[in-house]
């Protein structure tokens, strides 16, 4: 039977007598939901969750074509075969949303008691659906079952729409409190997202039906504004999408916005009246197309380009986390070494010096020589091994300082008396000067202060193969610093050397010429001591061949100074 | 997606049954056996019974009347082919609907007195003084009657 007050459609939905809005809310809600939920699922097609979306916008696909070809057909027979199908996706839009946003919440699929019970839901309208107590039939003066449908099963859908929406909402709300930050600046778009699109799309279509019915209008149109509420529901997606890569998807805001911009213009093809409007539309669509394209491509190059650099920071920053590893297990490992050394270098230096000075009975000199020299070996030895062993102290944080008040003056001429008689057999002048107007005390540990100072001395004295050696003690009472400068004849340094000859294993390049041995760790352990303990160490030269200075600085104690 | 264990298919799988077998169902019934109701508005002559007003157009100029029919699918189908339009049949209950048809008039207390136009008996003598007189066998006008 044909409704017989109205016109054939062609290609199916395309009649004359429909508002111009049906075919302006139907199918650019229907593309946008298609071309999203394909675009979500072909991005992850194993993802549950990007196949429940895929399945929630095919329906809400499938169903907006059902809604046109009940405005448009008017074979009662067609008619009444795509009101079940209508109305069973009702249904299954319900029971999808609940699903899609269980699992998009807990990030798991539902139990499988839950399945059941997805079906029980759904089942009444499917058994029922070719019934009369769904539908009796059709009205083919006005073309709609209006009259025909029955109440308990448009009760039941409207009821199950209404589940579907408080579910979502109590789900939302309970995952919400439970929830970190990131996660609940994600449900609140999607919740929002799901229930308003439930809501709009429920009652706007029941409601329109309802008003119909009674008489307010004349026809149920109002239903058409109810599809846009799908967009609340593709909006969510697309905000988190882009904000928060959800459903495994690499999207900028970018991309978004171009393929919206395409849809609001080719939407704009459906409802031109006039030609001229049409081709307008058509050529601005053409060309948002280009330059969307371009545009796209151009920004993704940049993001991609981005990531890469963000990923090599990331594996930077592990490289980073590993080398420091291994440096403490380096040091830890050097320490252990160190400690196990030092204890028979002890043994082999103590027998040697008792063996020299004739402990054991007279020897020849030769051998008291040979034996001199082995504790020359065994004294730099010991000496090289405590660099290491503070090397590994300072670098695993374990240098330990007793700070106290000290004349610092005093102990550098202390160290100058002891040091002389090396000097004097090296045939260095060795010079202790004091220019200090202060009581020259600083707070600081004195072992290790004695220790830097002679470290420096035995280094001037190691690069100075004639001349002298001076040790200066001064102060500076306006700044409140102590100082203590030796200053050396010998091979000075460049200006190169300068900068570096406090680092590790670091010698000047002219050390060779001397023929001095030595570490590299004598000055990198007396500058992190003086600056652990609040100083200044640092060196000078006029260049090569033209000696060098090396400065202390400490701070005095304050109301010490004047003598 | 932590590991759910076993997942159960069954619901699925019945719910795919149950929408084929739903879908079918229906094919079935409005498609193949065309086993459904379909209703349309039918002549009615307001001298004889109360009738629905409609409007011709928008502006309401010119109004007509009519009276609702419920028929069976298949016997309109049968007396009038799928356009009812011009088809005599369509407008009355006949016997070879074998009950499955039934008129509605329109009822003022439910459908409102602007809905409904009936000939009241001073109308009528009114239209009969003007006209000369009537056939004395016709039927005065009925209120909200239904014929099944």
């Amino acid at each position: 039977m044909i409704c017989y007050w109205y016109t054939e459609p062609t290609y199916l939905i395309f009649a004359s007598g429909v508002p111009d809005l049906l075919y302006y809310t139907h199918i650019p809600t229907a593309i946008i939901a298609l071309v999203v939920g394909i675009f979500v699922f072909l991005n992850n097609r194993h993802a549950l969750l990007n196949k429940l979306l895929l399945a929630i916008c095919l329906s809400f696909g499938i169903w907006t074509f059902t809604n046109l070809i009940l405005w448009t057909n008017i074979h009662s027979e067609v008619l009444l075969f795509v009101w079940t199908i209508y109305q069973i996706l009702f249904g299954l839009i319900s029971i999808l949303s609940v699903y899609f946003m269980y699992v998009f919440l807990e990030k798991n699929d539902v139990s499988n008691l839950m399945r059941w019970l997805f079906l029980l839901l759904i089942a009444p309208m499917l058994i029922f659906a070719p019934a009369n107590i769904n539908l009796e039939g059709l009205d083919i003066a006005n073309c709609g079952a209006i009259g025909f449908e029955g109440t308990l099963y448009m009760l039941y859908t409207i009821g199950l729409g209404v589940i579907a929406m408080l579910w979502v909402i109590i789900l939302s709300v309970r995952k919400y409190h439970s929830s970190g930050q990131d996660m609940r600046r994600q449900i609140i778009p999607m919740g929002f997202g799901v229930t308003l699109f439930l809501f709009t799309f429920f009652s706007i279509n029941f409601i329109a039906s309802y008003l119909t019915e009674i008489g307010l209008f004349p026809d149920s149109s109002l239903e058409f504004y109810g599809l846009y509420g799908m967009m609340f529901f593709i909006m969510a997606v697309a905000y988190l999408i882009v904000k928060f890569r959800a459903f495994n998807i690499k999207l900028v805001g970018a991309q978004a916005l171009v393929v919206a911009l395409w849809f609001l213009i080719g939407s704009l093809l459906f409802v031109a009246q006039s030609t001229t409007t049409q081709v307008v539309a058509g050529i601005t669509l053409i060309l948002a197309v280009i330059g969307g394209y371009l545009l796209v491509k151009s920004v993704k190059k940049e993001v991609e380009q981005r990531e890469q650099i963000e990923g090599l920071v990331v594996t930077l920053d592990k490289a980073n986390e590993r080398l420091k590893i291994l440096d403490k297990m380096k040091s830890e490992f050097v320490s252990i070494a160190s400690h196990q050394l030092r204890s028979p270098l002890t043994s082999i230096r103590g027998y040697a010096s008792m063996l020299a000075e004739g402990s054991y009975g007279k020897l020849p000199d030769k051998a008291t020589e040979a034996l001199n020299n082995i504790v020359d070996s065994a004294k730099f030895m010991a000496l090289s091994i405590e660099d290491y062993l503070n090397v590994s102290r300072i670098e695993a944080g374990n240098m330990k300082y007793e700070m106290s008040d000290f004349n610092m003056k005093d102990v550098a001429e202390k160290v100058v008396d002891e040091m002389r008689q090396s000097a004097i057999k090296k045939g260095l002048v060795m010079v202790f000067r004091s220019d200090c107007t202060s009581s020259a005390t600083v707070n600081a540990d004195i072992g290790k202060t004695r220790q830097v100072i002679m470290n420096l001395v035995d280094n001037s004295m190691k690069y100075t193969p004639k001349g002298t050696v001076t040790v200066i003690a001064h102060d500076d009472v306006k700044k409140k610093k102590m100082y203590i400068t030796i200053q050396d004849t010998g091979v000075g340094m460049s200006k190169e050397t300068q900068e570096e000859v406090f680092d590790k294993f670091v010698r000047a390049k002219n050390a060779n010429n001397v023929n001095v041995t030595g570490t590299g760790l004598g000055l990198f352990v007396a500058k992190k001591m003086i600056t652990e303990m609040k100083g200044r160490v640092w060196a000078e030269s006029e260049g090569e061949g033209k000696g060098s200075q090396f400065h202390i600085e400490l701070p005095l104690v304050p109301g010490k100074s004047g003598r | 997606m932590k590991d759910m264990g076993r997942v159960n298919h069954i619901p699925f799988y019945i719910f795919l049954v149950l929408l084929l077998l739903s879908l079918g169902g229906s094919y079935y019934r409005f498609v193949i056996a065309g086993d459904y109701m379909v209703g349309y508005e039918a002549d009615c002559d307001q001298y004889t019974e109360t009738c629905f007003i409609g409007c011709e157009d928008d502006a309401c100029t010119e109004e007509y009347y009519y009276s609702l029919i419920k028929k069976y699918a298949p016997n309109v189908y049968a007396q009038c082919g799928p356009d009812i339009t011009d088809c005599q049949a369509a407008q009355a209950c006949l016997s070879e609907d074998a009950g499955l048809c039934e008129i509605t008039y329109c009822n003022p207390a439910v459908d409102g007195e602007d809905t409904c136009e009936t000939l009241t008996e001073k109308d009528f003598e009114e239209e009969t003084a003007t006209e000369g007189g009537v056939d004395e066998t016709e039927e005065t006008a009925h209120n909200n009657f239904t014929e099944i």
